[in-house]
Formats: structure tokens, sequence, C-alpha cells
């Protein structure tokens, strides 16, 4: 699994620009230019989605080694994962028109970036000692480990903002 | 467009015969079925701590444990159940991006 480095004082919640301003309510307070980036982004690939396109394996893992099992589920449930994940890459678009909001957007969000994140990865085919801070600006690939690294920390702040509405726990 | 055709009100009340449906393997009805997720180099660990516990309502710490045994082991069971809510556990956790699959205990 991949890790955050975190360089902010993880104290200093009015600075994070993804946080929880009530409950259930959230602002995202993002460069307009960067927001427009990753809601191409999700465009581009939401438009794209193929399943049998092995860029886009990922967002699509089989759900059991046995595969009557694997068939059997996507029968059951490939349209509606296909859908779902549709929704989420194309929810960075209200993002262009509001900066609040509520739990099922920003988790629909959440999801979308991390879905990115798993299209771009395995396009880098990152591994787990990957570092991304050691890759020049020269590298050909620089843009793209840029990329994977913004969207790695968004999706970081995402979870810590939604992490406050959590309701208790019931496993212990 | 296409035209609708009227059925007849006295349509037979005979019994329909219905094909059993082929299910490939015989699974065992009362044995439960678990649900994993594996390791992988893109999920944050964080992100898959946050979903453990939003899914399946696990303490931080139990999530945490789970996560690590995840990141340590390749993979950890994280529910079990019947086939049906099985189903839907990978399901979820494939909606958040995580790697999961199911199979009979």
């Amino acid at each position: 699994m991949g890790i955050i480095r975190r360089r902010r004082d993880p104290n200093d919640h009015e600075l994070w620009p993804i946080r929880r301003v009530a409950p259930h309510r959230y602002l995202v307070e993002l460069p307009r230019d960067l927001l427009e980036v990753l809601a191409a982004a999700g465009t581009d690939v939401a438009e794209g989605l193929d399943r049998s396109n092995p860029a886009f394996a990922r967002l699509f893992p089989p759900a059991s080694t046995n595969p009557d099992v694997d068939e059997s589920y996507q029968d059951l449930l490939a349209d509606e994962l296909s859908e779902s994940r549709r929704h989420a890459l194309l929810a960075g678009k209200a993002l262009l028109e509001h900066n609040e909001l509520s739990e099922d957007e920003l988790t629909s969000w959440m999801q979308g970036l991390n879905a990115l994140r798993l299209v771009l990865g395995t396009r880098l085919g990152v591994s787990e000692d990957d570092d991304p801070d050691e890759l020049g600006d020269d590298h050909p690939d620089a843009g793209a480990w840029q990329l994977y690294s913004v969207l790695s920390w968004l999706v970081d702040l995402c979870t810590r903002a939604l992490t406050d509405d959590l309701p208790p726990s019931t496993q212990h | 467009m296409t035209q609708a055709t009227a059925t007849p009100a006295t349509s037979s009340v005979a019994p329909v015969e219905v094909e059993e449906p082929d299910l490939g393997e015989t699974f065992d009805l009362d044995r439960p079925w678990i649900v994993l997720v594996w390791n992988d180099p893109i999920n944050l660990m964080s992100y898959v701590t946050y979903v453990l516990q939003k899914l399946f309502g696990f303490s931080r710490e139990k999530a945490e444990r789970l996560m690590l045994q995840v990141h340590e082991e390749g993979r950890a069971v994280v529910s079990s159940g019947p086939r049906e809510k099985a189903e839907l556990d990978v399901f979820r956790l494939h909606e958040h991006g995580l790697w999961a699959t199911m199979q009979q205990d």
C-alpha cells in the first residue's frame, strides 16, 4: 500500500484545503485550474470506461478466484459497479459550481479521485518502493507522477475530513 | 414504436415448468463465505483504514490492525456470512477501489 508523508502540521485543521465545516458538510478550497484538470481527467476516464481494456483492470477486479463465483457476481453487479464508477469519476464537475459539498458528494469525489489513482498508478507501474520525490523534473513521466502525488494527497485529505463523521464503531 | 399485444385474460393456469439453473460448482449452503482484502501498491494505508471503518463499523484500532495485516501478510479476512452478504461486501469494497474477493470458508 502507499503512504502519505504529511508535511503540514496535522493539528492545523483550519489550513487544510479539504475540511469538515459542520456535521456532514465539507469545504474544498483548491485552485480553480487544479479542479478543472481533475474534472477533465475524471470525464476522460468516465467516457472511455471499458471493462475489457487492461488499462482499467484495477477498476473492475475479479470477485473471486473461482471463475463460477466471479461470473455469478459479474452477472449480478458488474453493470452497477460501472455506473457507480462513472458517477464517481464525474463528481468533480460539481466542484466547478460550488465548493461546499455534502457527505455523499465528497464521498463520490473521493472515490473518483481514487479511481484516477488506480488508473494512473497502473499505467505508471507503481510499486510500494517508488518515491515520486526522487524523480527529476526531466523524467518522461514526471508530470504523471506529479498528478499521482496530488491525487494521493487529496484522497488522504478527504479521508481525514470524512473520518469525523463516521458513526460510532460497532466492532472492536 | 412497437405496439403492445394484449394477452388473453383467460391464460393457462397450469404450473409453469422451470428449468433448473446451471450453477456450475455446487456449494455447501451451511458453510459461510469470507471476504478478503488483498494488498496492492496503490491504495493508501489511511484510505484503506477509513474504508474498513466505514463499511464494517470497525473501531479505528481494528481497522488499522486489519489494514496492517493486508499490508504485511498480503491479505486479511474482513467479513463473513451468507453468500449474498459477501457479494454485497465485495461490491462495496470494489466501489471504493479496494481489491476484494470472496470464497467459501
